[in-house]
């Protein structure tokens, strides 16, 4: 087992930590798919309004990246397509039926048969199951084409990001599954890298099969960081990344041939009425499965991490790859000149408030900008949460001057986007957004 | 609290787009969010934030610097009574300084925030807290005798073109209070050449009192024996250099008082200790080297030991203060302390090897601001080279 240590990894010590418990959520009316919960995908639909859909029927492929198809988490019909800005699929909104009836795929339940099958018809049963885009090709973090080999695969079986589902829970009772699953990355690419956070308690009982230790708080454990940690070249630059919750979906898929729309994902935040994990279905809605304490105040829902999130109001539905619910309140407290205060109550990265004295085992944050936007000041505090060794301030400087050379040459593309430069910044500067954009850029230059 | 804020989000329509002070925005824009909060929510990428922002960096910068202040404040006067030979009681001493120092920082601050406002409102970007910096600490490097309408050209030069013309806080290359102070001592030099600056009250003046600076007796040369007696006979003893209760500019007299701002900044981490020790351990060495050359011919100047040469003049203030500004200073942490470290070299050099000029750093560090992007430069390119390449 080989041991990472990953440097300036940060824990932002965020409040209200879901419990173990998993609490059943499944019973629901409607479910929706949302595009913008993978980057970059451009929608074509194979649906109409007041279609009727089965569980697995496909409703949009994207139009640059067939492999990419995605299909109905629900049986019933097609009730509303909302656009946004350009006539932009914003959600496909399907009601469910009360009987739900399932698309049947080709099983492959055991070794043997996985042995069976050759390479090309297990990528094509992974397309037809919609679970392609799970993988994610580096560096830009999106999802592979079709007929790319990856020179390696990172499986991480921890999400680290504050708040993401607990790898004991989601592993618990599926450990023979995960192997399974780890057989089946095998059979995709020569080289499977599985990745596990040091501490884990579940870590002997996975040590045939895990090979990286993981030292480091946030994003230590992201593939993509351990990725950079364990190249030794360029060769494995492109390697493909995925998570164990990820994997076990396509493990469900395999073992019982349907589209698996059942999973467990955290729902947290200081107003939840109970911050734990949860059992629900793809494309909830979050008005159906959060429950609030109260209704007072405005809040926001983040899919994912607080961090990396993708962020709606109340009418907002858990996507295809999103595996938390964040709830953060969104109203403004008027506060009086906040920054001559000691700020005892006040979470920073840095020492410039008197919080650092107290050692808080957490906070509860909001989702306040806490100051305005301003130029860099250069302050150098970016490069202390970067675990790639970018200097965060230089680089944005050389996106931004659109010099992708030097960009390049600085590390764009082995950025992450953990999102931890956004969160420190004094300037408040959407730094991992400035790279984001960037990349997405670069990408459909060359695809 | 309630009632200010709801006043003030009442007047907020004047100021937004059609309303009748619209220009005004950004003064309205800096009024509020130094009341209050901002009210700004997360709209891209992280949906958390830190709770640091430039307001806060920039007012522990202005703490730091408050002891200098105060004691500045007391200097000032004490040296005008000495001067006058009238009762150095600690209130009648601290209303002369406050006489003679808070009006030079009040037009400061007055016109230099002018100044910026009015780029605001042309430039339509918020008011910049880096302000509150320079219009601290250019007053600080003045002398107390300096006329107030030279402060005020001279912060309003600093503002203009050290800062605002580049686009404000952050896009400088030259810290704006060095180059406010640079603009003051090359057009202004009989004002602010260090040979007597002590506030004279109603020119009453004691037999034989010379009101020079250390640095001045230093450079004058005119010793028989060795050059530490000769200070010392002129009151400049180390004890006198380390408090500050010696002649010199506002601010930097007070090794101490430097000394508690240096803790503040390191302990908040909002200055850099690689700077500061880069720059003092630069000047040691080169005061070293310099003692190595010093003899009979030499210039008296070059004898002077590590520590004369580091409590005297402005070097510990300039290091501590001026050379850790985050904007006009490298980025990487290496670099930071190589600029430090050639900060102090070039710094003692100036003082003692040119006699034009009474003190060095603030050359040395214009200088150096000058060069920060090329050590940047050069040690991003060793950084690039260990990088595994990634590209398409």
């Amino acid at each position: 087992m080989k041991k990472i240590f990953v440097k300036n990894t940060y824990d932002i010590k965020l409040s209200d930590k879901p419990s173990n418990q998993v609490i059943d959520q499944t019973k629901i009316t409607k479910v929706a798919l949302i595009p913008d919960n993978i980057p970059n995908t451009k929608p074509r639909l194979l649906k109409k309004v007041g279609e009727k859909v089965q569980i697995g029927t496909p409703v949009y492929v994207d139009k640059k990246n067939d492999a990419l198809c995605f299909l109905s988490p629900g049986s019933g019909t097609i009730s509303d397509i909302q656009y946004g800005k350009r006539r932009k699929i914003e959600k496909v909104i399907i009601n469910l039926d009360k009987e739900e009836t399932f698309v049947e795929f080709e099983k492959v339940s055991n070794e043997a048969e996985l042995n069976n099958i050759s390479r090309d018809s297990l990528v094509d049963l992974l397309v037809k199951g919609g679970l392609w885009s799970l993988f994610v090709e580096y560096p830009f973090g999106l999802p592979p084409k079709k007929e790319t080999v990856a020179p390696a695969i990172y499986l991480s079986l921890d999400e680290d990001e504050p708040h993401s589902v607990n790898s004991e829970v989601i592993l618990d009772g599926s450990i023979s599954d995960l192997k399974f699953g780890i057989k089946i990355l095998e059979k995709l690419t020569n080289e499977v890298n599985v990745s596990i956070r040091q501490d884990n308690p579940i870590k002997d009982q996975l040590s045939s099969v895990v090979t990286h230790e993981v030292y480091g708080d946030y994003p230590a454990n992201k593939p993509g960081t351990v990725l950079f940690y364990d190249k030794k070249d360029m060769t494995k630059n492109k390697s493909w990344g995925i998570y164990a919750q990820d994997l076990l979906r396509i493990v469900q898929l395999f073992k019982s041939g349907r589209y698996p729309i059942e999973r467990v994902v955290t729902i947290a935040g200081p107003r939840v009425r109970q911050s734990s994990h949860y059992k629900i279905r793809e494309g909830s809605a979050v008005s159906e499965i959060v429950q609030l304490k109260d209704s007072e105040k405005e809040v926001r829902y983040i899919f994912g991490g607080v961090l990396t999130g993708r962020s709606s109001g109340d009418d907002g539905f858990i996507g295809y790859k999103e595996y938390s619910i964040n709830v953060l309140n969104d109203d403004y407290q008027p506060e009086l000149v906040p920054f001559v205060k000691l700020g005892f109550d006040k979470h920073t990265f840095g020492k410039t408030y008197f919080s650092w004295l107290l050692n808080k085992p957490d906070w509860q944050m909001n989702t306040s900008l806490n100051g305005g936007e301003r130029s860099c000041i250069n302050c150098s505090i970016c490069p202390n949460v970067c675990p790639m060794d970018i200097l965060p301030q230089f680089l944005m400087k050389s996106v931004l001057a659109n010099d992708v050379e030097e960009s390049m040459s600085q590390g764009l593309l082995d950025c992450v986007e953990c999102g931890l430069c956004d969160y420190v910044c004094p300037s408040k500067i959407e730094l991992t957004s400035i790279v984001q954009e960037k990349k997405l850029d670069l990408y459909k230059e060359i695809s | 609290m309630k009632f200010l804020y709801n006043f003030l989000k009442k007047q907020e329509p004047l100021f937004h787009k059609g309303g009748k002070l619209e220009k005004l925005y950004p003064l309205f824009e800096a009024g509020q969010t130094f009341c209050f909060n901002a009210e700004l929510r997360t709209k891209k990428g992280s949906n958390v934030r830190d709770s640091l922002d430039t307001k806060r960096y920039m007012i522990l910068v202005v703490l730091a610097l408050l002891p200098c202040t105060l004691f500045g404040i007391y200097n000032a006067g004490l040296q005008a009574h000495i001067a006058a030979g009238l009762s150095q009681d600690i209130f009648s001493v601290l209303l002369t300084g406050a006489l003679k120092v808070v009006p030079i920082i009040l037009v400061s601050y007055t016109v230099g925030g002018l100044c910026e406002v009015l780029f605001c409102i042309i430039r339509k970007h918020e008011v910049n807290e880096g302000f509150l910096v320079t219009g601290l600490l250019f007053p600080l490097t003045l002398p107390s005798t300096i006329p107030l309408w030279q402060v005020a050209v001279g912060i309003a030069f600093g503002v203009i073109v050290g800062k605002e013309v580049f686009g404000g806080s952050g896009r400088n290359f030259l810290n704006p209070a060095l180059t406010a102070r640079a603009f003051v001592f090359f057009t202004y030099p009989a004002y602010i050449s260090g040979e007597v600056w002590t506030s004279l009250i109603k020119d009453k003046l004691i037999d034989g009192y010379s009101g020079a600076t250390a640095l001045a007796v230093a450079a004058s040369g005119e010793t028989s024996g060795k050059l530490t007696d000769t200070l010392i006979e002129s009151g400049f003893t180390l004890k006198n250099l380390i408090i500050g209760t010696v002649p010199g500019s506002i601010g930097e007299t007070s090794a101490i008082m430097v000394m508690i701002g240096a803790v503040i900044l390191i302990a908040t981490k909002v200055g850099s200790w690689r700077t500061m020790l880069g720059g003092i351990l630069g000047a040691i060495t080169m005061t070293l080297i310099l003692n190595l050359f010093a003899g009979d011919s030499s210039l008296p100047f070059f004898s002077l030991t590590p520590i004369w040469q580091l409590s005297m003049g402005s070097c510990l203030f300039a290091i501590v203060f001026m050379a850790t500004d985050p904007v006009s200073s490298p980025g990487i942490e290496v670099s930071k302390f190589i600029y430090g470290f050639l900060i102090g070299i070039l710094g003692i050099i100036i003082r003692t090897a040119n006699p034009a000029y009474p003190e060095g750093w603030m050359l040395a560090i214009l200088l150096m601001n000058v060069f920060a992007p090329l050590i940047d430069h050069v040690v991003m390119q060793i950084r690039i080279k260990k990088r595994i390449p990634n590209a398409i």
